[in-house]
């Protein structure tokens, strides 16, 4: 019993998880007001939303769980001590990181060429400024992978010091975690015929 | 010998979490939302594979299985809130196009100004969908 | 007060470390409550209506801002405070100091520029159309809106020295920095101001007003009540080393290390 107790701790460093649970609210409030105005025009909103493609949120999910995995197995291969497993897993993450940055300019530019702009309407004002809140995370956070890969190059990250990756672990999961439930929001939410 | 070195990762949890996650992505993205699947039906489907998603992420990825119950709680809150309110919001009738939709953006003149003092003054909080802002105000 | 005759003058430390709730009760009182900027005249309202809405809040709008131009300074003196608590982290050489410092007195000048603006829009209303009004109105606020990148340097250079903090009990808790970065982070959307008169991006937005300026004023309580104990955590643990038995103990003042 004590020993269970014993092990109940939050991850990373100290009042991180202040900064993580704001951000998740801040981003609720943003989801909440687009449900709001979209409620006000649903025809809008779903023509808009059909101009989407799904293929490419679909893909960017993909490539962000993946991402995630890669560090989460260059976290248990730090805690396992086997210090040169990790930087592989996090190179895994920072290209994913990549692959997502690219294919996000690459949807925006189909967009802009199409002469979708966040003018254009409120539908394309919410998906701009809602993906590129969550690309400016995505961007923070594949810097941030590169400098956790290069100090796991030098041997930084072991069993007794994990705080630093854990750090950027939690943060690049919650990275994640918000694109989970944007990319429906934006792309799968359905106006019934 | 890939088969090999594929082993070890097999005995990851975190590999069966990445894989789950992959599917149900899978499944929501190129099956739920498919025209063949009802639109309500399909919608909520994948919101509730999404809440699912998210929380395999929390818990394990995000190690909150281990975490203290307080803080614990307080994430898992966040979702049941989250998914919750979308699913709500989706799902109320909606008032057959009586109301003009509002357009985001003006120009920034005088005249675009006045122009939209015209139409009726959207609320800050009046519509219905506001059921959303309450809850988080 | 105490009577120091040391280098450290922590009367006046206090003294300055409570500037900060004197900024952060003074503004919500005279701009918000006074001067009825809780919630703003949103940026899509007409240029007739705006007019109006000075006309009818004159007085109030002229005392409320001309007493914000005047406790705007206290954000200075606040930063001032914080600045020196953060050297006792940094070391005297210490850059992120200064940029606090700085950071905190050059966000003053956005501020006191913008209550004046308000401030004549009200004076002058007589005198002055609807559409002169108007922008005045938000000129103001463009002025104080995108000024924010100086804040968020005064913000992220304390976030970052509190958190190198080797105490057991941080002066600042790890919390409070951590919230600073998120009012950092909740800035940057400020950016979508000019283009917006309605909706979450406008100036009176959902965000970009309660959201954006409120997760920083709530910087602001947390960070002057922390400040405010850490002087005087500060000064016992200078007694403490006043009164250990040996001497050299004590760390020297800055000017006597700097000769």
């Amino acid at each position: 019993m004590g020993a269970v107790a014993a092990e109940r701790r939050l991850p990373g460093a100290e009042g991180l998880w202040v900064f993580i649970g704001v951000d998740m609210v801040i981003f609720a409030i943003l989801f909440f007001t687009f449900l709001d105005e979209r409620h006000d025009a649903v025809a809008l909103f779903e023509a808009g939303r059909r101009t989407l493609d799904p293929n490419f949120g679909g893909v960017n999910t993909l490539i962000l769980l993946s991402s995630s995995w890669c560090v989460a197995m260059a976290t248990v291969r730090a805690e396992q001590d086997r210090l040169e497993a990790i930087p592989p897993w996090l190179a895994g993450a920072f290209f994913c990181g990549l692959a997502f940055t690219l294919s996000k300019v690459l949807e925006y530019a189909g967009k802009l060429d199409a002469g979708f702009t966040p003018a254009t309407n409120a539908f394309y004002m919410h998906y701009f400024v809602l993906t590129a809140l969550h690309l400016l995370h995505v961007i923070g956070g594949t810097v941030l992978l590169a400098v956790l890969w290069k100090m796991a190059r030098t041997g930084a990250f072991h069993s007794r010091r994990l705080v630093v990756l854990e750090s950027g672990a939690i943060y690049w999961h919650m990275v994640d975690l918000l694109w989970i439930l944007l990319f429906p929001l934006l792309y799968l939410l359905r106006a019934p015929a | 010998m890939s088969s090999s070195a594929w082993r070890p990762l097999l005995r990851e949890p975190s590999t069966w979490v990445w894989a789950v996650l992959m599917a149900a992505t899978i499944v929501s993205t190129w099956g739920f939302s498919q025209h063949g699947v009802p639109a309500r039906l399909g919608t909520v489907g994948v919101f509730l594979l999404a809440a699912f998603k998210v929380r395999l992420v929390l818990l394990h990825f995000m190690a909150l299985r281990h975490a203290p119950l307080l803080p614990r709680l307080a994430f898992e809150a966040w979702l049941l809130v989250v998914t919750a309110v979308i699913l709500v919001a989706y799902l109320q009738p909606i008032q057959c196009g009586a109301e003009q939709a509002d357009p985001a953006l003006s120009v920034w003149s005088v005249e675009g100004a006045a122009a939209h003092a015209g139409p009726v003054q959207k609320q800050q909080f009046g519509s219905a969908g506001d059921v959303c802002r309450l809850i988080v105000w | 007060m105490q009577q120091t005759p040391a280098a450290t003058d922590y009367g006046s430390w206090k003294l300055m470390a409570w500037t900060g709730p004197a900024f952060f009760i003074g503004f919500f009182v005279f701009w918000g409550i006074v001067a009825g900027n809780l919630p703003p005249m949103a940026a899509s309202t007409p240029a007739e209506a705006m007019w109006q809405h000075y006309k009818d809040l004159q007085f109030p709008i002229t005392l409320g801002m001309s007493v914000c131009m005047v406790l705007g300074s206290c954000y200075m003196t606040f930063g001032a405070a914080v600045s020196r608590v953060m050297r006792r982290i940094e070391g005297v050489d210490g850059m992120l100091a200064n940029i606090e410092m700085m950071g905190a007195t050059i966000t003053y000048c956005p501020i006191v520029i913008a209550c004046g603006i308000w401030l004549t829009c009200a004076i002058q209303i007589d005198s002055l159309t609807p559409p002169m009004v108007q922008f005045g109105y938000r000129l103001a606020w463009m002025i104080i809106d995108l000024a924010y990148m100086v804040t968020s340097w005064q913000i992220i250079a304390a976030s970052l020295v509190f958190l190198r903090d080797r105490r057991e009990h941080k002066l600042v808790p790890a919390w409070v920095s951590w919230w600073g970065f998120v009012t950092v982070a909740t800035f940057f959307p400020v950016s979508l101001v000019p283009f917006f008169t309605s909706g979450p991006w406008a100036f009176h937005g959902s965000f970009n007003f309660w959201i954006a300026f409120f997760t920083w004023y709530i910087w602001i309580v947390s960070m002057s009540f922390f400040i405010i104990r850490a002087v005087s955590r500060i000064e016992v643990e200078d007694g403490a080393a006043d009164s250990a038995p040996v001497e050299a103990l004590r760390p020297a003042p800055s000017f006597v290390r700097a000769s």
